[in-house]
């Protein structure tokens, strides 16, 4: 298996943007690939190959399930977990997100100064096969 | 022209007698007769002579019975020879009567027979009155020799012989016709049979009851031939019993008895006498029977048999009616059924045995005594007394007491009749006593209400007067004079039409001539009069009319009663009504009134028809459940079943259908009264919420969406101060560190505000979904410490874990962490510096599960207690100030636990300290808050432990109850196990039982309390909790059928 390097994240809020870029390079100390839509990241996905893909789920135009979507049927995601990060947690969205093959939900506030943790640990049970 | 030289006969001096004698023969004009013939033609041919005649003289002329020789039958008495002859003795001869003075010119000698001898013999009866003549008469002058001469006076001797025979025969004859007749007619039927035994006579009513003909039989065949029986009506009669028989063989028949019964009639029994007849001279001619109906007679006495006998049964049945005869002593030979009743002795008692005079008052017999002996001028007394009066003028009537045999006494009216037989004797007495003791008493009665009336009259409250049929005045009471305004003087001296208020006049007046018309009784009529000083009276009058005892109008009697201030009232009364009705129509919340029984709509007003889209008489056609969903039967049966118990039901929401088939939600609230006609009736107030559901929809909406929109910002917020307090965008100067970190908590603090919102809003829409599980406790409970301890750490408290923690809790195991961390942070924040937060675990005996936060705290202020469970609820301003809560964690906590079967609850003492707590199930199939089996639990907080066992006693099968004596008792018992019901007191030992409602209620809203209370229970109380039932001699019916009726489902269960 190897470590949690690139992350990829799609979030239309440029101040959350700048916030988990932050907590992502600057504490996590990963590479990122910050898209504002879905579409970009569509477009640069192939190109960046990140080992995790974090989806913000409230998007304008396609929304967080649709980018998975459309990642499934671009891709494959066999070697790579898909997060929701999102302030809905119900549990029936929780269902939804694990039916539509995402791995884990991140919940919105999040703590930018243990986020990179976070994403690490999903990382490693993905790979772990739990 | 000369006299005939003739002499016309004389005229015997007993002519008269001769004549009747003559008439008495009935012989004149009769046809001639053989005898007489046979004697004519005798004298003829013995004296030789032409012509021989028996002449009979009458009045004016002689008739010949018998004549030969001529043919004339009569002629003149004048002219006749006859007549001189029959007043001789002997024979009269006249040998030549041209030679004799008397006859010489006589034109019977003259002229044919030219008579010239005559020779007649005098026919005179035993009594000397003589007839006529037999003569002899020759147209030759003769001489009668003496042997013809006496021969003619033997055959005179044969003629008077012939006329008499033939004069007894003709009387015998007529007696015989006249006695056929007589037999024939007679009323008894006649049989008779003559020397030989052969019947000779049956008269009609004979043949009547025979049936047939007399015909000849002998004897031996009678009975068989005419239908004879024994009286038996059966047995033919032997021959020897035969009545005619009998006489006829010389017995007397006196009044034997036999039937005739002929084939195909009713029998008849008939009474016989019968004799042997006998001839003048002694021989027997035969025999006669006389036969009398003895049906007739036997039905006679039968009918007086029976008529005596009704009589007797009259007098029997007469039970109103005392009748008792006497004898001519007096002593009792007759007491009737009424006489027993009245008198209460038996006939038995009396009959034969006593006078009237021991049951009659003995001093009014010695007084009518008295009066009678001082009439009478003699001593009258005993039974006398009675029947003195009775015996002059046969019948007497007074009035006497009566003395039953249990010495009550009765007062009678009594009549004595002196019984007389046919000749007028009296035998006895007949005393016939009709009780008037009630009546008497009635009339006393009467005579005293008219007093009192005449009493009451003057003094009564209400107004009240005579009044002449004209309408004046005629009587009239201080009150009324009172009520108008007039001394009685001067309303004496008015009438009612003046006074009467000129609009109420007519329908006054109309209803007296109906009144005086006979077709009312009475009236009541609301009128009004003119007070004297020109106000107007309203007043309440009846009137009924007395009459007189043939029915004529005597005058009318009123009562007039001032209404006016009812009246005033009644206005009153009606603006309040139209008020109302105006709010009625105008409310713009639908009301509706109902028939309690048949649900049917009786009114509804505008805002109602609006929402519904009906109009006002299409509505009332329709009954409740017309607009009701199916689905919103159960809720109706509850709101049914409050109507029925408090007469009102509390608000709930349903939907009711639209004219056009849509639905739209509705809140009812309403109440049942009681109806003007006695029927129950529902208002219940209808409010169409579909607008207010929008609004709170959309404020649910607003809430979610605004509580989702502000994560974002906050993340960005609090992500970018935990990064710049942390210095990851550079070096932060200790002096801009300490406002990072202030913002850094605070934005934390809205971070959990904003998930507490989010919480609340699912639970509210019940959206929240728990992941319901068995759940290790003691993992969970360590975990929970481990988690709190950051927390508790800078406030210097401690959290101590302990208990039982072995096993599970049936529970979501992440929300059961958020109510911990809920209650924990609470006992933190309310902790002194240094003390101990205890979390402690137990199991129930009904094996639930109940986790404690206690804390040695400030506890929570009583004022605050019963707002603790509500939103946004804050102890004081100063603890959400000192403490960032979000005033939503005890209601999120309470939701939760609740959402997990479970029941959260608090103790809390201020100064000391505050006790939460939990109960949860172990495991899925149970709920802490319905116990699995058994009866229901009552818990009885009560600190008198006799009334607590009276309680349990009279609860006895309905449920089972356990006793608090204090409220500490009690929240222990209500933390420990479920109760179906609590029954509270209000005053306890340690505290109010309103405070333990208060907490209870907010823990377990759907568990009953009924106050059962010796005090005034407080009003806002009383309000709300299930019941309240006062403690006295009656609560014990009234508390079983609460405790019945609030856990009755329960109940039902088993």
């Amino acid at each position: 298996m190897k470590p949690l390097k690139k992350v990829l994240h799609v979030e239309d809020d440029p101040s959350i943007r700048t916030i988990a870029r932050l907590a992502i390079e600057v504490v996590g100390g990963l590479t990122l690939l910050s898209c504002e839509d879905g579409r970009s990241a569509l477009v640069q996905v192939e190109e960046f190959s990140p080992d995790l893909i974090l989806l913000d789920v409230m998007l304008p135009d396609m929304d967080g399930p649709a980018i998975l979507k459309a990642l499934q049927a671009q891709m494959d995601l066999a070697q790579t977990p898909v997060l929701f990060m999102t302030a809905k947690v119900h549990k029936t969205e929780l269902n939804r997100f694990q039916a539509l093959g995402a791995f884990g939900v991140i919940p919105k506030p999040f703590d930018p100064m243990t986020l990179a943790q976070t994403l690490r640990e999903h990382h490693k049970r993905f790979h772990s096969g739990c | 022209m000369t006299e005939p030289r003739f002499q016309a006969p004389p005229l015997p001096v007993n002519e008269p007698e001769r004549l009747d004698a003559l008439r008495s023969l009935n012989i004149l004009d009769s046809p001639p007769e053989k005898e007489f013939d046979t004697l004519v033609q005798l004298a003829k041919t013995i004296c030789d002579v032409p012509i021989a005649l028996v002449s009979l003289i009458d009045q004016d002329r002689q008739w010949f019975k018998a004549r030969c020789g001529i043919d004339a039958t009569e002629t003149e008495r004048a002219i006749s020879f006859c007549g001189h002859a029959i007043l001789q003795k002997e024979i009269f001869e006249v040998q030549d009567a041209r030679l004799d003075e008397r006859f010489a010119e006589n034109p019977l000698v003259t002229g044919a027979p030219f008579i010239q001898f005559y020779a007649g013999v005098p026919l005179v009866s035993e009594h000397g009155h003589c007839y006529g003549t037999l003569c002899i008469i020759d147209a030759k002058t003769r001489t009668l020799e003496e042997s013809k001469r006496s021969q003619l006076i033997q055959l005179g001797d044969l003629a008077v012989h012939l006329m008499n025979t033939r004069r007894n025969q003709l009387v015998a004859e007529a007696d015989a016709a006249m006695v056929d007749t007589l037999l024939e007619h007679m009323p008894n039927a006649v049989v008779a049979c003559d020397a030989n035994g052969k019947l000779n006579r049956f008269n009609r009513l004979a043949r009547q009851w025979h049936g047939i003909d007399p015909l000849e039989v002998p004897p031996e065949e009678w009975a068989e031939h005419f239908d004879l029986y024994e009286p038996d009506e059966s047995t033919l009669l032997p021959t020897e019993k035969i009545p005619l028989l009998r006489a006829f063989r010389g017995d007397a028949v006196d009044g034997s008895e036999i039937v005739i019964k002929p084939r195909n009639e009713r029998p008849r029994h008939v009474q016989c006498h019968g004799r042997s007849t006998y001839a003048a001279d002694g021989t027997h001619v035969g025999a006669v029977v006389v036969m009398q109906d003895f049906g007739a007679l036997k039905e006679a006495v039968a009918q007086s048999a029976r008529t005596s006998a009704h009589l007797k049964a009259i007098v029997d049945a007469s039970t109103d009616t005392s009748i008792i005869a006497t004898d001519k002593s007096g002593l009792i030979t007759l007491f009737n059924t009424g006489a027993s009743r009245l008198l209460g002795y038996s006939a038995e008692e009396l009959i034969g045995i006593e006078t009237p005079v021991c049951f009659h008052l003995a001093s009014e017999i010695e007084a009518r005594g008295e009066e009678l002996s001082a009439r009478a001028g003699r001593c009258i007394d005993g039974f006398d007394v009675f029947v003195f009066e009775a015996l002059e003028s046969s019948c007497e009537s007074s009035n006497w007491t009566y003395v039953r045999k249990d010495g009550a006494h009765r007062q009678i009216h009594l009549s004595i009749n002196a019984l007389q037989d046919g000749r007028g004797e009296v035998t006895g007495y007949l005393a016939v006593a009709v009780d008037q003791t009630e009546q008497l008493a009635a009339q006393r009665e009467a005579r005293l209400q008219a007093e009192r009336f005449a009493g009451a009259f003057d003094t009564a409250a209400i107004g009240m007067a005579l009044v002449s049929l004209e309408g004046r005045w005629t009587a009239v009471n201080d009150s009324l004079c009172q009520m108008l305004g007039y001394c009685r003087e001067e309303l004496l001296a008015t009438d009612f039409q003046t006074i009467t208020h000129p609009e109420d006049l007519d329908s006054d007046l109309h209803l007296l001539d109906q009144l005086l018309a006979g077709e009312i009784r009475s009236y009541r009529l609301i009128k009004r009069y003119w007070h004297k000083d020109g106000s107007v009276i309203w007043a309440e009058l009846s009137v009924a009319l007395v009459r007189d005892e043939e029915g004529a109008p005597l005058h009318f009697v009123s009562q007039i009663r001032d209404v006016t201030t009812e009246k005033q009232a009644n206005f009153a009364l009606q603006a309040s009504e139209t008020r109302l009705r105006g709010l009625f129509q105008l409310s713009p919340i639908g009301i509706a009134l109902n028939d309690a029984e048949t649900g049917d709509f009786l009114d509804a007003n505008q805002a109602l028809l609006q929402q519904t889209g009906y109009d006002h008489s299409e509505f009332i056609r329709l009954s409740y459940w017309d607009v009701t969903p199916k689905e919103y039967e159960a809720k109706e049966q509850v709101a049914l079943r409050e109507l029925k118990t408090l007469g009102r039901y509390n608000l709930f929401e349903k939907e009711y259908y639209r004219k056009d088939g849509s639905r739209y939600p509705v809140r009812l609230q309403g109440m049942m009264i009681k109806g003007i006609d006695g029927r129950d009736v529902i208002w219940s107030l209808v409010e169409d919420i579909s607008e207010l559901q929008r609004v709170e929809r959309m404020k649910a909406d607003f809430v979610s969406t605004v509580s989702h929109e502000l994560r974002t910002p906050l993340t960005s917020i609090s992500g970018a101060l935990q990064l710049l307090s942390h210095g990851i965008a550079g070096p932060v100067p200790d002096s801009m560190q300490e406002m990072l970190e202030i913002a850094a908590k605070n934005s934390q603090r809205l971070v959990l505000l904003v998930n507490d919102l989010l919480d609340i809003d699912k639970l509210a829409a019940g959206k929240m979904q728990l992941q319901l599980a068995g759940v290790d406790l003691c993992a969970l409970l360590e975990e929970t410490v481990q988690s709190m301890k950051a927390f508790a750490l800078p406030m210097q408290v401690e959290i101590a874990l302990g208990g039982d923690l072995e096993g599970q809790v049936y529970a979501d195991r992440a929300r059961l962490i958020q109510v911990l961390h809920n209650l924990l942070s609470n006992a933190c924040k309310a902790s002194p510096a240094g003390s101990l937060v205890e979390l402690i675990c137990e199991r129930t005996a009904d094996d639930a599960v109940i986790i404690e936060v206690i804390d040695r705290g400030r506890g929570i202020p009583a004022a605050f207690r019963p707002r603790i469970f509500q939103k946004f609820a804050q102890g004081d301003e100063r603890d959400s100030r000192a403490y960032s809560g979000t005033g939503l964690g005890l209601a999120i906590s309470q939701q939760l636990i609740s959402h997990m079967g479970g029941v959260i609850g608090f103790e809390s003492m201020e100064g000391h300290g505050s006790r939460f707590w939990i109960r949860l199930p172990n495991h899925s199939s149970g709920s802490a808050r319905f116990r699995p089996n058994g009866p229901p639990r009552v818990l009885h907080v009560e600190d008198d432990a006799d009334l607590g066992a009276v309680i349990r006693t009279q609860l006895r099968g309905i449920a089972e109850v356990e006793q608090a004596l204090t409220l500490q008792q009690a929240n222990y018992r209500l933390r420990e196990k479920h109760f179906d019901l609590v029954l509270l007191d209000l005053k306890l030992p340690d505290g109010s039982g309103e405070s333990l409602w208060e907490v209870f209620h907010q823990a377990q809203p759907d568990i009953p309390v009924v106050v059962l209370s010796g005090h005034e229970v407080p009003r806002a109380l009383a309000g709300r909790v299930s019941a309240v039932i006062t403690k006295n001699q009656e609560a014990g019916d009234q508390l079983t059928e609460t405790v019945r009726r609030l856990i009755g489902g329960i109940g039902a269960a088993e």
